[in-house]
Parts: C-alpha cells; sequence; structure tokens
C-alpha cells in the first residue's frame, strides 16, 4: 500500500506536468498491487506499516537518520541550525540544561545560585566528567575558556550577544565557576545552557585542533563525532562510552544530508532510514502517518508579520494593524492548507516559552469590523501595502489567499518576490513594508528586547515594527533585575498583553516540526527546542 | 597541432580570468549579504559585523578582486567563508561525481545514437521507414520530457516499486558497484535526454552521405551497403556528431543539477546553487572558474579530434 501512497504523493507534487501523469499512475498502479506480496530486499527493505514493534531490542543499535541540510560548523560559537543543533546537543553539554518544560536543570553544572541583586552567579561544577578523545577531565578552566572565547571579538561568535553583560569569569577552584555581570539578570542561565554558545568545549582540544575544531568537535556528551564528511553531507556520532549521565543504548546515529524532502521521504519509506528529521511538506506528512510512522512532533516557532510604518505610514495607525488582523481569517488558511505542520497562533511568542501566557487579546476573522476600523483611520477608499516574499518560497497558496481576503477590506496588497539572500539583507535594513520573520529564542529577554526594544531598530536591530512604547520598554529593563519567579512571569504576561494590543506584530502560526520514524524505533518526545536526546532512542526488531 | 593546441591553451588563461573578474563583480555587486544570510533570522548589527569581519567581507571590492586574483594565479582558490572546507576541497570533493555522471552520460548517447542512427538511415534508404519514424517520433517525445519528470517516474520505479537502488548513500568513486547504483538512474536519463539529438543528426548526416555520389560508385563496384556504411558514410558523416558531442557535453554539465537534486548527489550543480544562496563567494567564483576551464578545453578537444576525423580541416 505504501508505492502506491508514494507514487500518489509525488505525482499530487507534479501534477503540473501532463505527460508525468500516465506514467505515474501505471507505476503507482503495479505498485500497489505488488506490495501486497510486501517487497523485501537485502538493502532496500520493506514499509513502515509491515513492521510492528516487538519489546525486543535490535541486535545492531544503529540509527540511521535524515538530515535536511549540511552543519556548517559544529563549534558551539557557530551552531546556528537545526542541523547542527541537533548533533550539537548530543555531542556537548552546557551548565544547565532545560526540561520538558522549559525549566532549569543540572548539566554539567550540579548546582547554581545567585547573589540578591542577580549580578554574580555561582555554579558548582560535576566532578569526574571526562572530555571526548581523552582529552582529560573537564574543569571550571574549560568553563572560563568556553565563554571568554564566545566573547573575544576575533571570534566573531554568533552568540557573543548572550555574553555581552558578562563583567568576568573566576574559578576559585576546578570545579567552581563564578560570573560577575555588570547588569542584574534574572535570565541569566539562558546563555549557560546546553544550546548554542552555552555548550562547554574542550580548551586543550581548541588549543590543539584551531580551525579545525568546527568540524572536530571535543563535547562531553554522550555522542562523539567519529566522522564529519561535508562532500558526501554523511555524519556518524558513536556512544562515548565514558560519559557521565546515563549511557546510550544506540551505538552510532549516522546522518545523512538529503536536501529535497521528496527523495528524503522516498529513502526513509525504502527504508534507507529509520528516521527522518524535519520533513516538510502537508501532503507528504500525512502520507508518512497513514503509512504507519511515528510522527514525531514539537512545536518550534511563531511566524510573526512585520508591519513597517517608517515605509507605509500607515502602519503607525492601531485601528490598520487591527484591521489587517481582523481582516485574515488565519484560522480557515491554516486548517485548509496547513494542518498539518501549523497551528493558529495569538501570540507573538511561541507557546513553548514558559512565560508565555494566551491571556492577550484574539482578533478573529471579522472582515466587516476591519473594514470599519481602515474607515475610521481614514482608509475609506483602500490602502495599498507592499509584502516582501522570499524567493525560495516564492509567492504560495497561503499568500494569494491572504491577498484575496485583504482585497475583500479594501487593501490592495501587492508581492515583490526577491532571492533569499536579499531578503535577508533587506529585512535586516529595514527595507519593507511587511515581511515575515520567525521567532524561536529560548530566552524571552533576547526575544522582547530584540523586538519590542526602541534601541533595536533596523538597521542592524530586530525590531522590524520599529515598535517603541515607554510602558514596555521599561518593563523589559525592569524584568531583568527581577529575582522572584511569579513577578517576572506576571511582567512579562503584562508585556504580552500590551503588545498584542498594539499589535506591531501580526502572529501568523506555530510551526511544528516533524520527525517521521519507523516504527521499531523507540523515541523520545523532542526537547523544548526541537532537537532530540539520542541516549533515548534504541532500536527494536523489526518484524 | 602542436603549436595550435599550445595556442589555444594560451588563449585560455585571459578568457578565464576576465571570466573570474565578470563573476566576481557580479556578486559583490548583487544585493544580499553572506553575513546577514548566515545568521538566519537573528542577524544583529554586532554579530553581522563581526561575521563580516571573519569572513573577510571589509575589505573593498578591488583590492578583493586583487587578492583573489594573486590566489587563483598562485593555484589558491581560497576558503568558503560559510563551512569548514577550502574552495578546492568542496571542488574536488563534487567535481567527480558531476563529471562522471556528464561523461557517461555522453559516451553512453553518442555511442547509441550513432548506433540508432545509422541504423534508421540504413533501414530508410533501404525503403524500411519504421524505425526511422520511430526514432524521429522518440526523439520529439524525449525531448519534450522534462528531466524531473523523468527522475521522479526511476524513483518510484526502480526505487521504491522494484527495490533494485537506494534513492541516497554514500557516493563513493572507488566502490564501483555503488557507484553503478548511485549513477545508473541519473546517467540513463540524462543519456536519453541527449541521445535523441545525436541519433536525429546522425540520421541525417549518413543518410546524405550515402546519397553522395562516392558512396554510389562504392556500391556499384560491388561493395555491400552494409559495408559502404561502415566503410565510407559513417565516418564522414560523424563530423557532425563530434561537434554536437562538444556543445552536448556543455549541456550535460549544466543538465546534471536535476538529476544531483533528485537522486542526492553530492556534484558540482547542486553545491553551486546553494553556494549562491548563501553567498559564498570564494566558492561560487571557483565552480564558475571550473566550469570555463571545462567548457573550454571540451571545445578545445573537440576541435583536435575534428582535425583528425577530417584531415581537410586546417587549424589555424
Amino acid at each position: 500500500m505504501k508505492h502506491h501512497a508514494a507514487s500518489g504523493r509525488v505525482a499530487r507534487r507534479w501534477l503540473a506536468v501532463p505527460i508525468a501523469l500516465g506514467l505515474l499512475a501505471a507505476i503507482g498502479g503495479s505498485a500497489s498491487a505488488d506490495s501486497t506480496t510486501g517487497r523485501s530486499s537485502a538493502n532496500y527493505s520493506v514499509g513502515a506499516s509491515d513492521t510492528t514493534p516487538s519489546g525486543e531490542l535490535a541486535e545492531e543499535q544503529v540509527l540511521r537518520a535524515r538530515l535536511a541540510a549540511a552543519p556548517r560548523s559544529l563549534d558551539p560559537a557557530f551552531v546556528d541550525r537545526l542541523d547542527a543543533e541537533v548533533m550539537a546537543y548530543n555531542i556537548y553539554n552546557g551548565l544547565v540544561d532545560y526540561d520538558d518544560e522549559g525549566a532549569f536543570v543540572p548539566d554539567l553544572a550540579e548546582s547554581w545560585e545567585s547573589n540578591e541583586d542577580l549580578t554574580e552567579w555561582t555554579f558548582q561544577l560535576r566532578q569526574g566528567v571526562q572530555f571526548h578523545n581523552g582529552y582529560g577531565e573537564f574543569t571550571s578552566a574549560d568553563v572560563k575558556f568556553s565563554y571568554e572565547r564566545i566573547q573575544d571579538p576575533d571570534i566573531a561568535s554568533f552568540f557573543a550577544i548572550d555574553f555581552e553583560n558578562v563583567g568576568s569569569i573566576d574559578t576559585p577552584d576546578p570545579y567552581t565557576v563564578v560570573f560577575t555581570l555588570t547588569e542584574p539578570d534574572a535570565l541569566f542561565l539562558h546563555s549557560v545552557a546546553h544550546f548554542h554558545g552555552g555548550d562547554i568545549v574542550s580548551q586543550a582540544a581548541v588549543e590543539e585542533l584551531g580551525d579545525e575544531f568546527e568540524a572536530s568537535p571535543v563535547g562531553t556528551g554522550p555522542f562523539f563525532l567519529e566522522t564529519f564528511d561535508a562532500g558526501q553531507g554523511f555524519y556518524v556520532l558513536e556512544r562515548f562510552d565514558e560519559y557521565w549521565g546515563e549511557p546510550a543504548t544506540l551505538e552510532r546515529v549516522e546522518l545523512t544530508v538529503v536536501d529535497d524532502n521528496e527523495a528524503a521521504a522516498i529513502a526513509l519509506e525504502n527504508g534507507e532510514f529509520e528516521m527522518g528529521i524535519d520533513i516538510t511538506g502537508d501532503d507528504r506528512l500525512a502520507q508518512l502517518e497513514a503509512d504507519g510512522f511515528q510522527m514525531i512532533t514539537r512545536a518550534r516557532s511563531n511566524l510573526i508579520t512585520m508591519l513597517n510604518p517608517e515605509a507605509n505610514p500607515a502602519f503607525a495607525d492601531v485601528r490598520v494593524r487591527h484591521a489587517i488582523a481582523h481582516c485574515i481569517d488565519f484560522t480557515t488558511i491554516i486548517e485548509d492548507l496547513l494542518s498539518f505542520r501549523e497551528a493558529r497562533s495569538y501570540n507573538f511568542l511561541p507557546p513553548t516559552l514558559p512565560e508565555y501566557t494566551d491571556d492577550v487579546p484574539h482578533y478573529e476573522y471579522d472582515p466587516e469590523l476591519g473594514r470599519q476600523l481602515l474607515e475610521e483611520a481614514g482608509y475609506a477608499d483602500g490602502l495599498v501595502v507592499k509584502r516582501l516574499i522570499r524567493g525560495s518560497d516564492g509567492v504560495e497558496d497561503r499568500d494569494l489567499l491572504e491577498q484575496e481576503m485583504l482585497a475583500e477590506c479594501g487593501i490592495t496588497e501587492e508581492f515583490e518576490t526577491v532571492e533569499v539572500s536579499e531578503f535577508s539583507e533587506r529585512r535586516f535594513q529595514g527595507d519593507f513594508e511587511i515581511a515575515t520573520r520567525s521567532v524561536n529564542e529560548p530566552n524571552i529577554d533576547f526575544i522582547v528586547t530584540s523586538l519590542l526594544h526602541p534601541d533595536q531598530f533596523p538597521p542592524g536591530g530586530l525590531n522590524g515594527a520599529q515598535y517603541s512604547n515607554p510602558e514596555v520598554t521599561a518593563l523589559i529593563e525592569e524584568a531583568r533585575s527581577v529575582t522572584d519567579p511569579d513577578e517576572l512571569k506576571a511582567m512579562y504576561g503584562e508585556i504580552q498583553r500590551i503588545v498584542m494590543e498594539d499589535l506591531p506584530y501580526i502572529p501568523e502560526n506555530t510551526l511544528r516540526q516533524f520527525w517521521p520514524t519507523w516504527d521499531h524505533v523507540d523515541v523520545p518526545e523532542l526537547t523544548v527546542l526541537a532537537s532530540m536526546d539520542f541516549t533515548l532512542v534504541s532500536i527494536g526488531v523489526a518484524d | 597541432m602542436l603549436r595550435y593546441t599550445l595556442r589555444r591553451l594560451a588563449q585560455l588563461v585571459p578568457t578565464v580570468l576576465g571570466l573570474v573578474v565578470v563573476v566576481y563583480l557580479v556578486l559583490r555587486l548583487a544585493p544580499g549579504d553572506p553575513a546577514v544570510s548566515a545568521l538566519g533570522e537573528n542577524p544583529t548589527a554586532e554579530s553581522v559585523a563581526r561575521l563580516r569581519e571573519r569572513m573577510g567581507l571589509n575589505q573593498g571590492v578591488i583590492p578583493g578582486l586583487l587578492d583573489y586574483m594573486g590566489g587563483v594565479l598562485r593555484g589558491d582558490l581560497g576558503d568558503s567563508i560559510v563551512e569548514t572546507r577550502s574552495v578546492s576541497q568542496i571542488i574536488g570533493d563534487s567535481l567527480p561525481v558531476t563529471i562522471v555522471m556528464a561523461s557517461a552520460a555522453l559516451v553512453l548517447s553518442v555511442m547509441l545514437g550513432v548506433v540508432l542512427g545509422a541504423a534508421a538511415a540504413y533501414l530508410s534508404s533501404r525503403g524500411r521507414d519504421a524505425l526511422d519514424h520511430g526514432l524521429t517520433g522518440g526523439a520529439i517525445v524525449m525531448e519534450a520530457t522534462p528531466a524531473f519528470v523523468l527522475g521522479l517516474v526511476g524513483l518510484l520505479l526502480f526505487v521504491l516499486k522494484l527495490g533494485w537502488l537506494p534513492a541516497t548513500g554514500i557516493f563513493d568513486l572507488v566502490d564501483i558497484g555503488n557507484t553503478a547504483r548511485r549513477l545508473a538512474l541519473p546517467v540513463a536519463i540524462l543519456t536519453v535526454g541527449s541521445l535523441a539529438t545525436i541519433a536525429r543528426l546522425a540520421r541525417t548526416s549518413i543518410l546524405e552521405v550515402l546519397n553522395e555520389d562516392y558512396v554510389r560508385t562504392a556500391r556499384s563496384l560491388g561493395e555491400s551497403p552494409f559495408a559502404a556504411l561502415r566503410g565510407h558514410a559513417l565516418r564522414n558523416a560523424l563530423l557532425p556528431v563530434m561537434t554536437l558531442s562538444g556543445i552536448t557535453f556543455g549541456r550535460l554539465l549544466g543538465g546534471t543539477v536535476v538529476m544531483e537534486l533528485i537522486f542526492t548527489l553530492p556534484g558540482m550543480g547542486t553545491t553551486l546553487l546553494k553556494t549562491i544562496v548563501d553567498r559564498d563567494y570564494p566558492v561560487v567564483q571557483g565552480i564558475v572558474l571550473v566550469y570555463a576551464i571545462l567548457y573550454v578545453l571540451v571545445n578545445l578537444i573537440t576541435d583536435l579530434l575534428y582535425r583528425r576525423a577530417d584531415p581537410r580541416v586546417v587549424l589555424t
């Protein structure tokens, strides 16, 4: 059955090519008939629906997974996308980690405390933790080295901003680290958490390997990097037997880059992979689910629409912003077009953040109200707006639907499609009227500061809506020195309520990530940052 | 001929360097910043400035160009500004896939094209037009069918239905079996695309030659039709095929991109596309340089072979 389904899936994608249809239908039909006999070749075996979990572990604990893109660097100073994040998550540790709810839990630090005004943070480290490849025991010197390296302008780490407020790092003994900050920071733990620049590297390894460290990382995590073959797009993680935590069941994780999602889905169905990391496409995912694959999923980010009043003065009027939100039926768009991967969002923050609240104004579809608001704002005769679109995505069905919905309210939306790199550059420079941005950081202070603080206007800042509200600015700055978690959450809740009332950013949706996996593989949920802890994965016997 | 070859090789230098300058300037003047692209959703002024410094982008366009040209003349194509490999490594990793794929498709399409064209011409000259019509019709269908359609049909049939071939996997030239399995489908599809054109041209040329006086004379002297075809018509008729082969190889080098994408082969085409999007200037420049050298060399080889096949041709 799966063969037939896969054929249909591909056919749907290329329906525009009439000549393909007959051929595909013919192949699909015959494949369907054949699949009832259960094809099984030695190398490229049976489909997921042909297997059942037996509960027994397979002799060979090797997980083969698809990566959507090649990791550019495995140095924590530059780990930036999902592909590298997944590998880094299993190679390194931070001082602290996130639990499933996004709360901090110990990692390489067993305990920590801060002084009253949140300017001094002291961490007690685990003892006896070993680095990979014989680089010796992890100590406070490695912590100091790792974070000072991120701060070093010569390194040009992407995450230097996370350590901007760190004045000094002291190591009174091998298992104690003290950070002295230049200003209070209630959320400092995000900077030293197991993610991006918070991961700890071996000083000895970095000094010995130099630039090669990017492709030969040395951490303290449950797996070490055995192969980094950028030419083939092939990477292997091997179990680290001296790992300080619970040892992994998997002996080896083989990751292969397959850019094309269709090819990745076919390879997954064909048994070339047990797991497809971040496979996209609603039809494709629905088919994989129907074929019996486990759909490992987690919300990863929020997509927001930025309205830039510098480029279109109409956006300076809150009534226009509200009108746009009321004129677009996001619920219908998501249900009709994107139900698999996306969910309706009413907040500019992703729901994965512990500080997230749903207690914010909701803008339901109400074109009548939208038209009325536009009229009150002086745009009864209509309004012309221009949306900047990323060339790799092109004008999608959702864009056309939004355009149509806005037209019903009297808003003419024009599209300007530009190549990916130009899109990023124009967005960075603030050279757009309407553009989208994905919000997926774990640190709420980073998000609200970069999106809402007046110091962060473009060019150079991420406040693309050029939003400035003194009340919000004060709350953002004040929150950094609040020690009481409830008070902190209340302050961030207040920020969300005010911002969603002002609506500089219109939430489009929450994007979920999918990792379809064969059913004989025992897999945990994705982490709060949509990565995977491979120590919790095991391969069962496929029947 | 040696003098001619050396002169053509010497001409290669200004041609390629001119191209490098043009590509360098076009890339630098095009909108888009590699540092902003690399930083994804969260580029801040400070991180962009730091990364630009690290990528060596703060140099002016002209000093950068002079530096780059100096490097090229010393045989140093520089390092990728986005990933960990040097440009030479990236080209070394991806070039074999593209060259093997394009060469195999060229050899197969020329061999099969000439045989099919000759058979069609021969049978047509004997008044049996079925193969001739079939070939012409087939050629039109093949030329009109996009390679990606054939690629996907191939994936469905040979990967999903029959399970004979893998959709993904390591490409290792040393492992002949692996290389054959990974390249069988893309090479077949590329061959089919070029085969039709070559076969049609071969057929027309051979038919023309078969009607020449000297062939008729040979036939009247008692040579069999097949011997006349093999001994007289084929060699003369192959000259235009030879010219077309040079052009076809160039086209195949570009045509491998679609196959690389569909069959996840780590070739130069997909690398070029990715690096253009990332604005990885040194890699784009390096790959364009290699493409340019390949094109020029293939044209030179075609000219030399032409001269060898037809002594009347004078190379000046």
